[in-house]
């Protein structure tokens, strides 16, 4: 990866540095209200549910299925002219669905060599190191379960 | 002297306050409606320029002092400000213009969803008493000082965007959106052809209209297909143009429009709405379900009419796809069917519900929603000229902004 100017995480923001702390042990971490046990992503500063205001980090698997995308064409952020076209996806997790990341397709496996993942095939986390911080770029899984046709619409 | 002066200000703003104040009886509080309490009486607009090499300042300026001669009022009157942030802030313009009678300024922070929700703003600062005239402006350079506009400050949620969603190249609104637009069609069938239908029918009605900057521009459904990939499904046609300009409404309450040179076009029914997760798309629990869901209803109901009773509708149109959602989300077709409602021709100026007679973001210019009061209100005074409306008492008008953020606004005509 040398995509000078690209835009990377600050580490030392503290809401987010737990979960950029599990992706460098390749751990999809994120946060659970204490009180009432309601994953929460991205991390806010009270829970909805609750409206509480203490959370504990934890794994959420590596597991997810593809809920919308888009093939960027044109570049609009420093760093990407030499990435275009790539494509963003968004990752219902697994073993959570209402959790969704936001991250981009393994350039392994993009078009053309590729076709690309249909909404909601199964995906599988790759962990990848930029400079001093792991990004999460996801990868079609072969092994994944087949979504029902319920599961898909839902 | 002083006192005396002290005296007669004190009996002046007691005397206001005492109109004014809300009305309570035996320890029961009376809702203070603003339905009808507003009436757009003034309306300036520049065309809409690239490359114009001037600032927003004077683009906004322009605006104003065609909104206020438009209505006949001279400017010693307004009292109330609201502005687009960021933008030509109320303190620039009360100075330049010699406002010195100006006690109430707003500004929404909603994106382009700005210009409507900020009729409820004038209708609410006007059925209370807390200013008399009111002028909503927008002056902007985009084209000319893009970076100005680049990271969108005002978007709610900057951490979760520049930390977990720039590192991945998603920035954007034309890629936020993208990832909705191809949500719907997976959930519901939307297709390709659906959204040049939008694009298209914009760009028709732009050669109407000698303002547009699309004006005199065909655009083929061939010009369309072959338009490069911005984020799929958007391709260059799918997004609205960046353009300079300024726009600026001026109301008061309909007793005093009766007295003004123009005929009033009255704020019927208007209303504002959130999302779920206004801060944030990826993780919102139902991504169709956004501030214009909640808004249209209220405004509709508000304004005593429906969505079958417009006899056009002004839609923010970003975007193509934004288009067929608040058609959806406003009430015009069920969520899901905005896709075949729009292929059918109904949005055509001769189908059943007239879209963005004058071209809208897509092909007029991009005036932050502003383009499409002036619109509805051009249409509504009988001023529209070649594109003039054979029937337009009422028309819907939509603000879309943010992360999803909308407003509704139902404007009545003396037609109505």
């Amino acid at each position: 990866m040398s995509q000078a100017g690209r835009p990377l995480p600050d580490l030392e923001y503290a809401d987010f540095a737990p979960f950029w702390q599990g992706t460098a042990r390749g751990e999809l971490r994120v946060p659970a209200c204490v009180r009432c046990g309601r994953r929460q992503w991205p991390p806010r500063m009270a829970c909805p549910a609750c409206g509480g205001l203490d959370f504990a980090w934890s794994s959420i698997g590596d597991r997810g299925r593809l809920y919308s995308w888009t093939t960027i064409g044109r570049a609009m952020l420093p760093g990407f002219e030499s990435e275009v076209p790539y494509t963003v996806v968004i990752v219902a997790a697994e073993a959570d669905p209402r959790i969704r990341f936001v991250g981009r397709l393994d350039p392994a496996h993009e078009p053309p060599a590729h076709e690309l993942p249909g909404i909601g095939d199964p995906l599988v986390a790759v962990f990848v190191p930029v400079e001093d911080v792991v990004l999460v770029y996801w990868r079609p899984d072969p092994g994944g379960p087949v979504p029902s046709a319920q599961e898909v619409q839902s | 002297m002083l006192l005396d002066h002290w005296s007669r200000a004190c009996r002046d703003l007691s005397s206001q306050v005492l109109a004014t104040a809300p009305q309570r009886q035996e320890g029961k509080r009376v809702d203070i409606s603003w339905a009808g309490a507003a009436a757009i009486v003034g309306i300036g607009m520049t065309t809409a320029w690239r490359g114009s090499g001037r600032t927003p300042q004077s683009l906004a300026a322009e605006a104003i002092r065609a909104a206020l001669d438009d209505a006949g009022v001279d400017g010693s009157l307004i009292d109330g400000l609201h502005s687009y942030v960021p933008g030509v802030s109320a303190e620039e313009v009360s100075t330049a213009f010699g406002f010195r009678e100006l006690r109430h300024v707003s500004a929404k922070p909603m994106g382009g969803a700005f210009a409507v929700a900020s009729l409820k703003e004038a209708s609410l600062a006007l059925a209370t008493g807390a200013a008399s005239y009111v002028l909503i402006y927008l002056g902007g350079a985009q084209r000319a000082n893009r970076s100005v506009f680049r990271m969108h400050p005002g978007i709610p949620g900057q951490q979760f965007h520049t930390q977990l969603e720039h590192p991945y190249g998603w920035s954007r609104p034309a890629q936020w959106y993208a990832v909705m637009a191809r949500r719907h069609m997976h959930e519901y069938g939307t297709t390709k052809e659906q959204l040049a239908t939008v694009a298209l029918t914009m760009r028709r009605h732009a050669q109407l209209n000698p303002g547009a900057y699309m004006h005199g521009r065909e655009l083929t459904l061939e010009d369309y297909m072959a338009a490069p990939l911005i984020a799929d499904p958007y391709q260059k046609f799918d997004c609205c143009l960046e353009t300079d300009g300024g726009a600026a409404v001026l109301l008061t309450t309909p007793e005093r429009a009766a007295d003004l040179r123009q005929p009033p076009v009255v704020v019927a029914g208007v209303a504002e709405g959130h999302p779920a997760s206004g801060d944030d798309i990826s993780n919102r629990p139902d991504w169709f379900e956004i501030g214009l869901s909640r808004a249209a209803p209220a405004a509709f109901a508000m304004a005593e009419t429906s969505p079958a009773e417009m006899d056009a509708a002004m839609i923010y149109d970003c975007f193509t796809f934004e288009v067929i959602q608040q058609l959806e989300e406003s009430g015009f077709c069920a969520r899901g069917e905005g896709g075949p409602f729009v292929a059918s021709g109904a949005i055509d100026a001769g189908g059943s519900l007239p879209v963005n007679t004058h071209g809208g973001l897509l092909s007029e210019g991009h005036l932050a929603g502003m383009n499409h009061i002036v619109e509805a209100v051009r249409q509504l005074r009988g001023q529209a000229g070649a594109r003039q409306l054979a029937r337009a008492g009422q028309i819907a008008v939509t603000g879309w902004g943010d992360l999803g953020d909308g407003a509704l606004a139902v404007l009545r005509g003396p037609s109505a």
